[in-house]
């Protein structure tokens, strides 16, 4: 009736094909070496004990050894299984020299190709293939007749070896020939093979699906060893071949087709329209099912993110992309301008806020999560949050990650699951049992958790995130159950101010409630604040009035939604490895944030500890991720480190490193962005504090360090002399400004009891001409006047020596536009 | 009978050589005239490989069967054999003395998929009465039927009309579990299967609908969930498809028993239907579809009129409150015509709040009944607390069965769902209700419906237009909150005037012609022109100026607002006059927004 039947059938005839391969099969095992040994040998060995019969094959090793073998067992899988079985056990029975043959069984692994649920279609029963999906349903495992030996009722002959294919199977006739029996057989129990058969139910996963489709699922049918190996809810890779099952009312015994037929009595009117109604009536329905050989656990699924320690390789990757896309990704990564390009294709509606995108995006790549000696785990995992007014496009990011990323789960922290945002055990309905019930952060492990609302999340919740956030596992110890489960998860968290806006007098700690022991396993911080400005209004307002009238895709993205998702997956894999300048170079600014913090205590919003440091290695090596590069450069802790001060910036002005500046610089033109502006911004909203006497700046000595305070209240108390100088001036109507010279002598003056040595002396000076350079070049605040327009008198004097002095010594006038708080 | 349309009568008549072009045919609409609608045809009336067709929703889809589509016959003693057609059919048509030959080389499997379609759920009394009258009365065909059958149709009739009829007294929520069948079953006891209401699986429990099985050839991966389907094809009802039926103690696969139960239903419960024809419905309304028979062609008066006609209607039932009615309008209007980035664009979640006291009882109800009169399909829901933590909201699949069990949110695009939050009592919200708010809200904020998959869930688009009646502001959230102004005088006249609103309906065909506008207004078409954009974010710019706090969702509102009260006045693109009129009304529900007594909730906000 199917393939089952039509196998039977071809058994009795002698099958060439099946012979053929059986030997050449049966010499693959005895021939096949790795490493100067005979592979199969010792795994043959093991079959020996009882309750093992199966024995594991790497398809691979077949496709070495014999390419025709191999395609021989993809195309004809269904029909060379019995042989290929056949020449297992005769290779078992030779190597172990057992006395009375037993039935082996192969099971092959490693199968090229990886077919989805929805994939699966006539086309391919009775080929080898793998299939990948999540365990829906498990049901009992149940002995399966596999070959039934029947005692004849009327004339008590044997009959053997009756073959049973998903059914029951009487024989057709007695053998005896003078006994006619048809109908009347006992199974004999004690002489008839039976094996271990589960039948469980796999589906499509969320991510393969197509929107508005209901997931398909296809049933499993697990035999001997493999029976229990799998739990509902996990996803698995099952290799084996698709069969056709004949659906319900074949598969009932004969019995039942009687009873059916007597509602139908032959001639009772069943030569009406239909005319089928007679004795057969049959259904010509049929089940696809799956008939597997071997389980693994899915790993490293293409598309979606693997586990943290697999042993994927890029190399793996490549192997599973066609070359289409393997271009596209090598392509990508030559990109100069790829880490723009990425963020604009990924979030292609939300304007602005490229900072935010950026800490996302290298979020995706994430770290890379280690173990110590002592067996701790660093986590690799990047945890982001954004913290800012309503309507400030916080959720807009959420949502959009966890549409995008594969295995991503949006949650509110208000989530009202009894399992919440972490895991709590309930008793289970049925059995009464306690059972742990998942939270967000489990469902999410090895994915972007999003928790929308961070900031109202429940209690309980807000105690078991620490160790989720930091551990990545969770421990539950209650009404009996204890238990650590894992969470390796990153999460992208977005928080409301506590008085619905963003309060820029009040710190970040003031501003949200959260404890400063979550606060500090963030290892970024976003602020959004909702800022009056006609520019990016105007850009709103084009945007959503373009969604209204259905234009597609108004900006142009570089690269489509799967190519970078793509991409990221294939970066993911890379592990970079820190280098030794990069290294050096992480210290250093890890130095600088330390100074700067134990510089200014009681300030900050919280301490910097070796977190810090972490979330810069980490953001480092996703920065190395991201250009594919197998070590961590200079370049990618330099960007790294900006992030990471760009993110505490707009709450914990971060100290000035004067000497760093023409290295910022390079580092801005890179990278599109302009440091200046977020500067300023931040100078310019930012600050309320009260002034301090300027007296007091701290200087590192040879670093030209300066915290932003007193860099502000320094820069403040220039700029104001330099006003009063200026109208004075005007009022005079004398000489219109003040020389750079004038003002460091005017500043030397001002600190002069202060100073005590002449290296003071020096080093001051030097801070003071760096903050001019950086006032004048970097913030712009103050303009130097190198033109002689102004001063016609002075270009006609001749000597270069003057000229020099002249661009050494510029006039310099404080912006107009500059305001003083 | 069908001769004259040349339309096939069996199932072999679409597989002649060579294949005629059926979809062409039936791109005619005037064919689909003669062919009975399963769907208000008694199945006694139906016999089996006839055509018909049936109007509904897809609520679940199958995995996919093989099955025989060409297969050897052969007689017992092999002397002759002749290939069958498998395809349309559910049987394998063998005579008395001959067997199938499943080996035979011409033998070919072919593949198709199973939908569960059920009717409509929510649709209005007008709308069925109308499609009733528009399916050809079927007579009863008499010549070569056996009494017996005949008998034990009639029988299964009763069944059937059970079922199709809108019986408001079973209402109440049904507990769609199947948990205590499935007991009995596995104690092996002679076991009446499932539930009925569990087999047929409404989304609206308390108005059942009507469950088919369509099985389609083609295009499988076109069909979407929740979308509305007009099939034709072949009638299959045949008792050996019933599952229920089978020898439970012969079956040795006892744990799939209720799976099977479920995927094979009795016929006559669920009849099946082998499609070959489709019609992907753009709406409900069955007086704008051109294969229903249109008793009466009027023309359409200007929409300038109706809407002035419709205006003073709403207004009626609104206590004259006229910028209610705008808002109530354009919520009858409205539809999600653009999704992008998570963002669903075109809801119009109105919550009419502040609810005069006086007439809190039967007022909503009764407004209710005057937009059921005006809406082909809609669902009217008391948010009691019973309510709230006893019924299913969102589907939830069922392992044990492989069914999407429905929930009374699962409903087609534009069936208005009206919360009434009226009904509402203290006491305490359970688990499910806890959940069902959630629904509610995923499904106002998103117009998408999360359905439960166990280990993960899946979002489907919606578009679910959602009118909330409150005495103070919602609880739920909504785009546009309006405060009802209600004059004194009018809430003192309003059983009358509802009375009055009534026989405003009657009077010149108003009915009609309100029915047809608002779905024609719902599926046409408005642009902003260039000129219009740059007005807008000029007013966008200088609105952020005045208030600091308005933002990007305000121009949302601002936008979808322009654009349905263009709409509404006939127009196809945008006008600063209805931009203006739009800001106007904004500007005026704020006002009254804002002196709405507040909640120290909305304080807190």
């Amino acid at each position: 009736m199917d393939v089952a039947d039509a196998q039977i059938g071809q058994l009795r005839v002698k099958d060439e094909v099946g012979i053929r391969t059986q030997k050449l099969f049966q010499d693959f095992l005895e021939e096949f070496k790795e490493e100067g040994e005979i592979k199969y040998q010792r795994p043959a060995a093991n079959l020996e004990s009882p309750d093992r019969c199966t024995l594991e094959v790497s398809f691979e090793d077949v496709e070495k050894y014999d390419q025709n073998l191999a395609t021989a067992i993809i195309e004809e899988y269904y029909h060379v299984y019995p042989f290929l079985c056949q020449s297992v056990s005769n290779y078992v029975k030779d190597r172990i020299g057992l006395k009375t043959s037993k039935d082996c069984y192969v099971a092959f692994t490693e199968v090229p190709t990886r077919h989805k649920v929805r994939d699966l279609t006539t086309s391919k029963i009775g080929t080898l293939i793998r299939i990948s999906g999540q365990v829906v349903r498990t049901h009992p495992v149940h002995p399966e007749l596999v070959s039934g030996t029947f005692m004849c009722l009327d004339c008590q002959t044997e009959i053997r070896n009756v073959e049973q294919q998903f059914k029951f199977t009487n024989p057709t006739i007695c053998r005896n020939p003078v006994c006619s029996n048809r109908r009347r057989f006992m199974l004999d129990v004690e002489k008839s093979l039976f094996l271990d058969f589960q039948k469980i139910r796999i589906q499509e996963t969320q991510a393969e699906l197509p929107r508005g489709c209901i997931p398909r699922a296809v049933e499993i049918i697990l035999r001997s060893e493999l029976v229990e190996t799998v739990q509902a809810g996990d996803r698995y890779d099952f290799t084996g071949t698709l069969i056709v099952v004949p659906d319900v009312s074949v598969l009932s015994t004969p019995g039942t087709k009687a009873e059916m037929g007597s509602r139908h009595k032959p001639g009772e009117g069943s030569e009406g329209v239909t005319g089928l109604k007679a004795l057969g009536v049959r259904e010509l329905n049929y089940r696809l099912a799956f008939l597997a050989c071997s389980v693994q656990a899915t790993t490293a699924r293409f598309g979606g993110t693997d586990l943290p320690m697999s042993e994927v390789t890029a190399e793996d990757m490549k192997k599973q992309m066609t070359d289409a896309e393997w271009h596209k990704i090598y392509e990508m990564s030559k990109d100069r301008h790829l880490y723009q390009n990425l963020i604009t294709s990924l979030f292609p509606s939300v304007y602005g806020n490229d900072e935010v995108k950026r800490g996302i995006l290298l979020q995706l790549f994430g770290g890379v999560a280690k173990t110590t000696t002592e067996k701790t785990s660093l986590r690799g995992d990047i945890n982001v949050c954004i913290v800012g007014d309503p309507s400030t496009a916080k959720s807009q990011f959420l949502k959009q990650v966890s549409d995008f990323s594969p295995r991503a789960i949006y949650t509110s922290g208000k989530a009202s699951s009894a399992a919440g945002l972490t895991a709590a055990v309930v008793r289970d309905e049925e059995s009464f049992d306690f059972v742990i019930e998942a939270g967000a952060l489990m469902l999410a492990d090895n994915g972007i958790c999003c928790i929308d609302e961070f900031d109202k999340m429940d209690q309980r919740d807000q105690v078991a995130i620490h160790e989720a956030m930091e551990q990545q596992t969770i421990s539950i110890a209650r009404a009996g159950v204890r238990a650590t489960l894992n969470a390796r998860t990153s999460i992208l968290a977005a928080a409301n101010p506590i008085n619905g806006r963003y309060d820029r007098s009040k710190s970040l700690q003031q501003n949200i409630q959260l404890s400063a022991p979550i606060m500090s396993r963030f290892d970024l911080f976003f602020i959004l604040v909702d800022e009056c400005n006609e520019v990016v209004d105007y850009a709103i307002a084009r945007k959503i009035v373009d969604l209204h009238s259905n234009i597609e895709e108004c900006v142009e993205r570089a690269y489509s939604r799967e190519e970078v998702l793509r991409y990221v997956t294939f970066a993911r894999q890379f592990k970079p490895i820190i280098g030794q300048e990069a290294g050096k170079m992480l210290v250093e600014n890890y130095g600088h944030l330390r100074q700067r913090d134990t510089g200014s205590s009681g300030r900050s919003t919280w301490r910097i500890t070796v977190r810090q440091l972490e979330s810069m290695i980490r953001l480092s090596e996703a920065m190395a991720k991201l250009e594919c590069s197998n070590r961590v450069l200079e370049k990618h802790v330099k960007e790294a480190f900006r992030l990471l001060n760009k993110s505490i910036i707009r709450v914990e002005q971060p100290d000035i490193h004067l000497d760093d500046d023409d290295e910022d610089v390079n580092v801005d033109e890179g990278i599109p962005e302009d440091i200046d502006m977020e500067n300023n911004g931040a100078a310019a909203n930012m600050i309320n504090e009260e002034m301090d006497t300027s007296g007091t700046a701290t200087i590192q000595k040879k670093k030209f360090t300066l915290s932003f305070e007193d860099y502000k209240n320094l820069s403040t108390m220039l700029v104001l002399h330099m006003r009063s100088e200026e109208s004075r001036c005007e009022v005079e109507g004398a000489d219109t400004g003040m020389k750079r010279s004038d003002v460091v002598t005017w500043y030397l003056e001002q600190v002069a009891d202060q100073i005590e040595s002449e290296d003071e002396l020096i080093s001051r000076k030097n801070l003071i001409e760096k903050l001019i350079d950086r006032l004048i070049y970097h913030d712009q605040v103050i303009i130097p006047l190198k033109t002689s327009n102004l001063k016609p008198h002075r270009s006609v004097r001749p000597g270069t020596q003057e000229e020099e002095d002249v661009d050494d010594d510029p006039l310099l006038v404080v912006h107009p536009n500059y305001i003083v708080e | 009978m069908h001769s004259e349309f040349n339309l096939p009568k069996i199932p072999d008549d679409l597989l002649v050589d060579p294949v005629p072009n059926w979809k062409e045919l039936l791109k005619d609409s005037s064919k689909w005239h003669s062919i009975p609608i399963l769907n208000y045809t008694p199945l006694h009336k139906l016999k089996d490989q006839t055509l018909v067709r049936f109007r509904g929703m897809i609520q679940d889809m199958m995995d996919p069967e093989i099955y025989l589509e060409r297969y050897e016959v052969k007689s017992s003693d092999a002397s002759s054999k002749r290939l069958q057609q498998g395809k349309y059919r559910d049987c394998l048509r063998v005579k008395q003395g001959e067997e199938i030959d499943y080996q035979a080389e011409a033998n070919v499997h072919g593949e198709r998929r199973t939908l569960f379609v059920v009717s409509i759920p929510g649709l209005n009394d007008w709308t069925k009465q109308h499609e009733k009258e528009c399916s050809p009365i079927q007579e009863l065909a008499t010549e070569s039927q056996n009494v017996n059958q005949a008998k034990k149709r009639a029988a299964t009739e009763q069944n059937d009309q059970e079922h199709m009829d809108v019986d408001e007294t079973e209402a109440g929520p049904l507990k769609k579990q199947c948990v205590e069948e499935l007991q009995t079953v596995a104690k092996g006891a002679a076991s009446t299967g499932l539930a009925k209401d569990y087999l047929l699986n409404s989304p609206l429990p308390s108005r059942p609908s009507m469950a088919c099985m369509v099985k389609v050839y083609e295009d499988f991966d076109s069909y979407q969930l929740n979308t509305l389907v007009d099939f034709v094809g072949f009638l299959s009802v045949d008792p050996a498809l019933d599952a229920s039926s089978l020898d439970m103690e012969a079956l040795n696969d006892m744990e799939s028993l209720s799976e099977l139960q479920a995927a094979n239903p009795s016929p006559f419960l669920i009849p099946r239907l082998h499609a070959f024809g489709v019609q992907r419905l753009p709406h409900a309304n069955p007086l704008l579809d051109q294969s229903l028979l249109q008793s009466n062609e009027e023309a359409i008066a200007s929409p300038d009129v109706i809407h002035k006609d419709l205006r003073i209607l709403l207004k009626l039932c609104l206590f004259d409150d006229d910028l209610a009615a705008e808002y109530m309008l354009c919520h009858l209007i409205s539809t999600v015509y653009s999704r992008s980035e998570m963002q669903s664009i075109g809801k119009f979640t109105l919550n009419i709040c502040n609810l005069p006291k006086e007439c809190l009882e039967h007022y909503t109800t009764k407004l209710y009944q005057i937009l059921e009169l005006l809406l082909p399909a809609s669902h009217y829901l008391a948010m009691s607390l019973d309510t709230m933590n006893t019924s299913a909201f969102a589907p939830k699949k069922d392992y044990e069965t492989n069914k999407l069990v429905s929930g009374l949110l699962q409903l087609a695009p534009h069936t208005h769902l009206v919360l009434d939050e009226t009904r509402l009592q203290q006491g305490k919200l359970e688990a499910n209700g806890v959940q069902a708010i959630q629904h509610l809200a995923h499904l106002i904020n998103n117009q998408q419906l999360k359905c439960d998959f166990h280990f993960y869930h899946i979002d489907y688009n919606a578009d679910i237009p959602v009118l909330i009646l409150s005495e103070g502001r919602s609880m739920l959230p909504n785009d546009f909150a309006v405060p009802l102004n209600a004059d004194s005088k009018a809430v003192e006249l309003v059983e009358e005037s509802l009375k009055a609103a009534h026989h405003y309906l009657s009077q010149n065909g108003r009915l009609q012609l309100f029915r047809k506008y608002l779905t024609l207004a719902r599926i046409s078409q408005f642009t902003v022109s260039e000129e219009h954009t740059e007005m807008i974010q000029q007013d966008f710019v200088d609105m952020r100026k005045a208030n600091v706090k308005s933002n990007a969702d305000d121009l949302h509102g601002l936008l979808v607002l322009s654009r349905l009260l263009g709409i509404a006045r006939g127009k196809d693109s945008l006008d600063k006059e209805t931009w203006q009129l739009a800001t106007e009304f904004e500007a005026k529900r704020r006002q009254r927004l804002q002196s709405l007594p507040k909640s120290a909730a909305q304080l807190r906000n």
